[in-house]
């Protein structure tokens, strides 16, 4: 018997749970401190807040989006 | 540049008239659905997030914090990221409960109506320094662009005007189960107007004030210490803290939660907006720092808060200041609103209305006009507080600092939103007392704090125990006394059963089973039940709303049906008065048998029609249980035989689709019936059987639409876990009427066969005869004068057409069709048959040959087709016969035993190889030459034994003889 066409949620949820410590380690960690200091011109924190949608933007087209 | 504060009045009022004609619009469908329901509409009405906070006191805050300003939308952008984790959960909830606000979720979950009461309250006193914010940012700008100081008064103008939008926009509907779908609209281009006055200030400060993106680089190159204050605060200032304070915010805060969930229509906009949104953050803030600086290098009179404004009113446009101005009036009043019809949603569930509720002697009282004015009432209450609030301020108070205010009390529900989702633990008692610590210490940091600076209390007490600290800070400490008090309470003070099913129910994507049978039975006690608390008109037209929502009809309801019902209406109700209300009102009322013993056909049937209406979608094993569920359900409903299952009580649990086709009657129609209620013959028949021991019966005669058919049923038992338990019976029926029709037609065309044998024989024995009354009717026409000769020829004339006639008769009455199917056994005296089965078969030239003996008993009967078993005795004696040698003898006899009379056709013939003994009942075969037999005559005997509860006994070896025994039970 072929198996049922329907999408595990576990997968989506370890999507989004790795996006999210992506998310946190760009902006919590030593990281943001570096970035910070490295003398990026004043729109860079924008370009990273662009990535991070970015980021969001693929999650979305992974996980399962159905009507509840 | 100045204008007059009745111009900037009117300003406002057409603005917000255009926004309450684009909500009507909308509601009236005069915009089209593809607008209405597009997913950017849905995403731009959460930017009601941005209020005067972020359209002014951004840049105050980039100009205290620098880029930490940021962590107030990068926290948002975090939440959303999570929503398949995060949001969409408490969508579901909030969809699948009918739940209307963050209030009524967390008294759902934590099963306590004293939750939703500090919920409430602590929202309401949260939101209030949020609200105050707004009226004093509109407040301000109205001052600024007009220079009026008489604030009181422009400040109560604008409230007095958000009351009746407020009330406009949101309480025209009578229940908070209807979304307002203009409101959204109106939300959503509440945002672009904020977006583009932005960007149009941002624009107009890099090329307006700063000459272009050259002027501005270079006006940036030389002033690097702007850049640097902008990312030096990252590193010291509280970053962490602000970003989980947004995170929260993000969809804690009323208005968001009102917004995203509550007006939700369609789930999967979430996912658009999970990346729209922060974008449409992103886009709202790019303009933030060009306008900083652009005030810093003006060097502008007022605060950085004010920024925004003052940099626009610098363009020699008058346009410009007053789209701006409209921009400011739009992040104020959007959140006003929409936050105000949240807290008043959230009062009338939670407060008023348990308050108010009617009791059963107030039946009389409208329920529905309660909803609607108590609506009306509060909203009024509400902005008139938070117009209090700000009246009573006296100091200016940093826009960002009311603002985080509300975020840190917002933050105190975190822990529940925790327990909701993820910790089926967390109890009531944790949720409480964590909630009430968090509050308390969030009064003694903030509150207190600000109603000093602001000359409200100067009193040594209250200096005594308040406790200043930056919001930040005392986010960090409210928190973590609410989670530590939280899980530990939790943990000491474990849940009630009911507190349990509701945590499963949250936690998991496990359906809601709250499948019990009510007492009421009938709509009408249902209504009457209802009435007692809701009066007659209520309770009829909820009770009609649930029937419809269920797609049932009245008339024919099942046990499973009302439990349905119930279910529904408390689902509706929870919509209506909130979940908790809704719960006491149809537990009290639509009470239920506690003592009813579940039927599997009632579970089966409430389980089967909830997973079809529910539209949740089945994860990992329950998702595979439910795919093999389905899986078999068909497989059962697809056979090719008809099937119908009943449980122990006789109810029907399954009736495919061969049976409805039997039956005609449609399975919806059956299930969860009692047997006895089937229309005839179809109850008896089902029920004497199931009740009988035999698990087979064959050649049911029933009659089905005027017609008779042939049944031949099969049951068995469903077994359950253990060989002792049984879940009721299986019953396979078998229309065996067009087979018994056939052969029958296949007998009588063997029967025809056979005479067609003994064809010469039947010649001869009538030529004979004929000859013999042709001789002697010559003699009498030879001797007309012989009376003696006339006398005894006429004797033996009529001894020949005696013999003939019995020949003809014998013949006629061996090729009729026989006896209908199912037609009743007659007593049939063996001996009698024999001799019938004799003169047959006599007529053939080898039975001439052949020496018969009847030794049957001339007392011996049996109860048989007399037609059918003549034709079986035809064909063992012609097969004697064929087999025997000439001269032979064949004895026929017969023998009584206890249970069976026996028929024996003993032949001395070349007897049966060995070899072929297993196949001569089997159709076709034949051991003849090829027009000397059909090779169907055994089969055809076997067969009609069989049908008479007997069997063949075939005794023989080569050259031994044979002995063809037919047993026939006593009772057929």
């Amino acid at each position: 018997m072929s198996r049922p066409p329907f999408k595990s949620s576990s997968s989506d949820s370890e999507l989004t749970v790795l996006a999210v410590i992506l998310l946190l380690l760009l902006f919590l960690s030593p990281l943001i401190d570096i970035w910070a200091d490295l003398g990026a011109p004043w729109y860079s924190p924008y370009i990273i807040w662009a990535i991070a949608i970015f980021l969001s933007w693929r999650l979305q087209r992974h996980v399962s989006n159905h009507e509840i | 540049m100045r204008f007059e504060v009745w111009q900037l009045f009117l300003i406002s009022v057409l603005y917000l008239g255009v926004l309450f004609i684009i909500a009507t619009a909308a509601e009236k469908k005069w915009l089209p659905e593809s607008v209405i329901n597009h997913p950017l509409v849905y995403t731009l009405s959460l930017g009601v997030y941005a209020t005067s906070w972020s359209y002014y006191g951004s840049v105050g805050l980039a100009e205290r914090e620098g880029y930490t300003f940021l962590a107030v939308y990068l926290g948002v952008t975090i939440a959303f990221l999570a929503s398949p984790v995060l949001l969409r959960p408490i969508l579901k909830l909030i969809k699948e409960y009918q739940l209307s606000s963050l209030a009524d979720l967390l008294a759902f979950r934590y099963h306590s109506p004293l939750a939703g009461i500090l919920v409430t309250l602590f929202m309401l006193t949260g939101a209030l320094p949020y609200m105050a914010l707004q009226i004093q940012a509109v407040t301000d700008s109205l001052q600024i662009l007009s220079g009026d100081t008489q604030t009181p008064l422009l400040s109560l103008g604008f409230c007095l005007t958000m009351i009746l939008f407020a009330i406009l926009f949101g309480a025209r509907h009578i229940t908070p189960r209807e979304k307002h779908e203009g409101l959204v609209v109106a939300i959503a281009f509440e945002s672009l107007v904020k977006l583009v006055a932005l960007l149009s200030v941002g624009l107009y400060a890099v090329f307006g004030i700063f000459n272009g993106v050259s002027g501005f680089s270079s006006w940036l190159d030389n002033n690097t210490e702007a850049t640097a204050a902008l990312m030096a605060p990252i590193h010291d200032g509280p970053w962490a803290m602000m970003l989980l304070l947004s995170f929260s915010a993000a969809f804690l805060l009323p208005r968001q939660f009102q917004m995203i969930f509550v007006e939700n229509i369609k789930s999967s906009h979430l996912g658009y907006a999970s990346w729209g949104f922060p974008l449409f953050l992103l886009l709202l803030n790019i303009s933030i720092p060009p306008i900083l600086w652009a005030g810093q290098s003006l060097d502008l009179s007022f605060g950085p808060d004010l920024y925004v404004l003052g940099v626009s009113m610098q363009s020699q446009s008058v346009i410009l200041p007053i789209f701006i101005f409209i921009g400011g009036i739009s992040a104020a009043s959007a959140m006003i609103i929409v936050t105000t019809i949240a807290l008043s949603s959230m009062c009338m569930n939670h407060l008023l209305l348990p308050i108010s509720f009617p009791g059963r002697q107030h039946s009389s009282i409208d329920l529905y006009s309660l909803l609607i004015w108590g609506k009306r009432a509060l909203i009024f209450l509400i902005i008139l507080a938070g117009y209090a609030f700000y009246l009573y301020l006296q100091t200016h108070q940093e826009l960002t600092d009311l603002g985080l205010i509300s975020f840190v009390a917002v933050a105190q529900f975190l822990p529940g939103i925790v327990g909701l989702l993820y910790w089926r633990k967390a109890s009531r008692r944790g949720f409480i007392s964590g909630l009430i610590a968090g509050a308390l210490l969030w009064i003694v940091t903030l509150v207190l704090p600000l109603f000093a600076r602001v000359g409200w209390i100067n009193n040594a007490l209250f200096e005594a125990i308040m406790f200043p600290l930056s919001s930040t800070d005392s986010a960090f400490w409210t928190l973590l006394l609410n989670s530590t008090i939280f899980v530990s309470a939790s943990l000491l003070w474990p849940q009630s059963e009911e507190e349990r099913k509701v945590a499963n129910a949250c936690c998991s994507d496990n359906l809601s089973s709250s499948y019990a049978i009510p007492y009421a039975s009938t709509i009408q006690q249902f209504e009457l039940s209802l009435a007692e608390t809701m009066g007659t008109d209520i309770a009829t037209k909820e009770i009609a709303l649930a029937l419809n929502d269920l797609g049932l009809d009245q008339e024919n309801l099942d046990r499973a049906d009302f439990a349905r019902l119930r279910v529904q209406l408390r689902h509706n109700l929870s919509g209506l008065i909130g979940p908790v209300l809704a719960g006491i009102v149809v537990n009290d009322q639509i009470e239920v048998d506690t003592s009813a013993r579940v039927a599997i056909a009632d579970t089966i049937q409430f389980v089967e029609k909830s997973l079809q209406d529910s539209r949740l979608e089945l994860k990992e094993m329950a998702g595979e249980l439910d795919s093999l569920r389905r899986f078999h359900r068909q497989v059962l409903h697809d056979l090719p035989h008809a099937v119908v299952t009943i449980s122990l009580e006789r109810q029907i649990v399954s009736w495919n689709r061969a049976m409805e086709k039997l039956s005609g009657f449609h399975e919806q129609s059956v299930l969860g019936k009692d047997l006895s209620q089937l229309s005839p013959p179809w109850s008896a028949l089902l029920l004497n059987f199931i009740r009988g021991e035999n698990p087979i019966l064959r050649s049911a005669r029933i009659k089905i639409n005027n017609e008779f058919s042939i049944l031949n049923l099969f049951m068995s038992e469903v077994s359950g876990k253990s060989d002792n338990d049984h879940h009721g019976f299986v019953v396979l029926l078998e229309d065996h009427s067009e087979i018994s029709k056939l052969e029958a037609e296949l007998a009588h065309s063997e029967r025809l066969a056979s005479i067609g044998r003994l064809a010469t024989g039947v010649a001869h024995e009538i030529g004979n005869p004929v000859t013999g009354i042709a001789c002697l009717a010559q003699d009498i026409q030879a001797m007309p004068d012989d009376k003696a000769l006339h006398k005894e020829s006429i004797h033996d004339i009529l001894k020949l057409t005696a013999r003939i006639s019995t020949i003809v008769h014998s013949l006629l009455s061996y090729s009729h069709v026989g006896a209908e199917p199912g037609h009743s056994p007659e007593k049939v005296n063996i001996r009698k048959l024999v001799s019938e089965s004799l003169r047959l078969v006599s007529l053939s030239h080898k039975g001439k040959q052949i020496e018969f003996i009847n030794d049957c008993s001339k007392k011996l009967s049996v109860y048989a087709d007399n037609q059918k078993l003549l034709q079986v005795l035809v064909i063992a004696l012609s097969n004697a016969c064929d087999a025997s040698k000439v001269g032979a003898q064949i004895i026929i006899s017969n023998n009584k035993t206890e249970q069976a009379i026996e028929i024996k056709v003993s032949d001395s013939g070349h007897g049966i190889d060995d070899s072929i003994i297993g196949k001569i009942f089997d159709p076709f075969f034949t051991t003849k030459q090829a027009g000397e037999g059909t090779g169907l005559g055994l089969s055809l005997a076997y067969n009609i034994i069989k049908e008479h509860g007997g069997h063949i006994e075939v005794v023989s070896h080569a050259q031994q003889g044979t002995d063809f025994i037919i047993h026939l039970p006593l009772t057929s």
